[in-house]
């Protein structure tokens, strides 16, 4: 063994390229799931994490709010909850009236926001810098499960894709392996929303006949059985329609400002939806 | 009195002459810096640049002739962002050890002590990384799309990666130094 580390031949730095090859190829078809390995090392370094993002969190908190604009600050925070309420509150209005108006009345919108919340703390961000995804501090001791919708007040944030004890990570709609079904709430027109990483997102296979303009608010369809219907997703930012293509090229601002995402909702839905491998 | 306290002191000798408390707080750092490199990156809302000192540390150690110890160190590390980010588990340890091999293998033709070199490596580094990403999502059938990556923040981050790569060289010497002088 002693001879191993001091004389380091050569194929010994293969081992690692042939075990790190092997990890790879066991992850084929296992999706973005932590396996039980992962979820101890999870489990071990969450805590720093949590603590780091406290720290700072609490440290900038102290700074903007109480040296700064002690009651402006609170004021305006207590406002922008208040319209992000109002905001989803009338999202779920409008949904109602146009449901109400197409004499739909199998829609049942009410199910679909009565589903119970649980409010979670955001731990840890993406360290790639190449994937979009936050780790949170809740997990299967708090009943979550793999694939459970996460929002927050602006609207949909992304889904539970691994959980462990004590923490759970979730992929962000931004993230380019999200596609989520959505619908233009003006005109029902259907489409997917699949994330670009920081470039936001696209709504792709809007057909051309499609009635979309800029500014049109992008909901959730409720297919897919992952998210429930007419959530926010966000807004038509611009369209084009390129002749040669099939379907309109449609770019959208996501509703949630992941910039400033601290706190986050996962949704729980009537049971745990089983993770469907690509 | 004082040559007592140096004779105790005798036991950390081969420690030090092998470097292990430099090479502790080289992984420690590493660590931390991988795990809190996304909320770092968040809070300072530079999301877009990919932040990654990894490299320097790397190519640091190839550089004093401790290839083997880069490698060990770049496994674990590609392991921990790999389990913090929501890529395939594997995907950046096979990343950084490749790079790590393959300039370990080149190693001869390269001179580590001119620091306009080492510059030019840590950008080389950062670049393939992200090529050797997109190639190995691309090969591997792993049922996810490889990641947007844009020309213009690209670009930024090597600049500034390899700019930061000089001041990191000579602090990482200090250290590095410093220890050996405490023998």
């Amino acid at each position: 063994m002693t001879i191993f580390f001091e004389h380091k031949p050569k194929w010994a730095y293969y081992i690692f390229i042939l075990l790190s090859l092997i990890l790879l190829s066991l992850s084929i078809g296992k999706g973005q799931a932590w396996n039980p390995a992962e979820k101890i090392a999870v489990q071990i370094t969450a805590p720093f994490q949590k603590l780091f993002t406290g720290t700072i969190t609490t440290a900038r908190d102290i700074w903007s709010s109480y040296f700064s604009l002690v009651e402006t600050q609170q004021e305006n925070n207590l406002l922008r909850k208040r319209i992000d309420l109002l905001t989803l509150e009338n999202s779920k209005y409008q949904e109602l009236l146009l449901a109400n108006r197409r004499l739909h009345t199998l829609l049942n919108f009410q199910q679909n926001t009565d589903e119970p919340l649980l409010p979670a703390r955001v731990i840890g961000w993406d360290s790639s810098g190449l994937f979009k995804s936050i780790t949170i501090d809740k997990g299967e001791h708090d009943g979550l499960a793999i694939n459970m919708p996460v929002v927050n007040a602006e609207g949909v944030v992304g889904r539970v894709v691994s959980v462990c004890p004590g923490y759970s990570q979730v992929l962000l709609i931004t993230d380019q392996n999200s596609v989520v079904d959505g619908l233009v709430q003006r005109s029902r027109g259907r489409g997917m929303l699949r994330g670009r990483g920081s470039s936001g997102c696209y709504f792709d296979y809007v057909v051309k006949t499609c009635e979309i303009e800029a500014g049109d608010t992008i909901v959730t369809s409720g297919m897919g059985g992952v998210f429930p219907k007419g959530l926010y997703l966000g807004t038509v930012a611009n369209i084009r329609d390129v002749r040669s293509k099939l379907f309109k090229d449609v770019r959208v601002v996501p509703a949630v400002d992941f910039s400033k995402l601290e706190e986050v909702l996962i949704v729980f839905r009537s049971g745990p939806i089983p993770l469907k491998k690509p | 009195m004082s040559r007592h306290w140096s004779g105790d002191r005798d036991y950390l000798k081969p420690w030090r002459g092998r470097h292990v408390f430099f090479y502790s707080l080289t992984w420690l750092a590493c660590g931390a810096f991988v795990l809190l490199r996304g909320s770092i990156t968040h809070l300072f809302g530079i999301e877009w640049f990919d932040i990654d000192f990894i490299p320097v540390f790397l190519i640091y150690l190839i550089a004093k002739d401790q290839g083997f110890k880069a490698i060990c160190l770049a496994f674990p590390m590609g392991l921990l962002a790999d389990i913090s980010s929501s890529c395939p588990l594997g995907l950046f340890a096979f990343t950084y050890s490749a790079i790590i091999l393959g300039m370990n293998n080149w190693r001869q033709f390269l001179d580590f002590a001119n620091i306009k070199t080492v510059v030019l490596l840590v950008a080389v580094f950062l670049v393939a990384k992200w090529c050797l990403v997109l190639v190995a999502m691309s090969v591997f059938p792993l049922g996810q799309s490889p990641p947007s990556i844009r020309f213009m923040s690209m670009a930024v981050s090597v600049l500034i990666t390899s700019l930061i790569t000089p001041l990191m060289f000579y602090v990482l010497d200090l250290v590095r130094g410093r220890e050996h002088r405490d023998i």
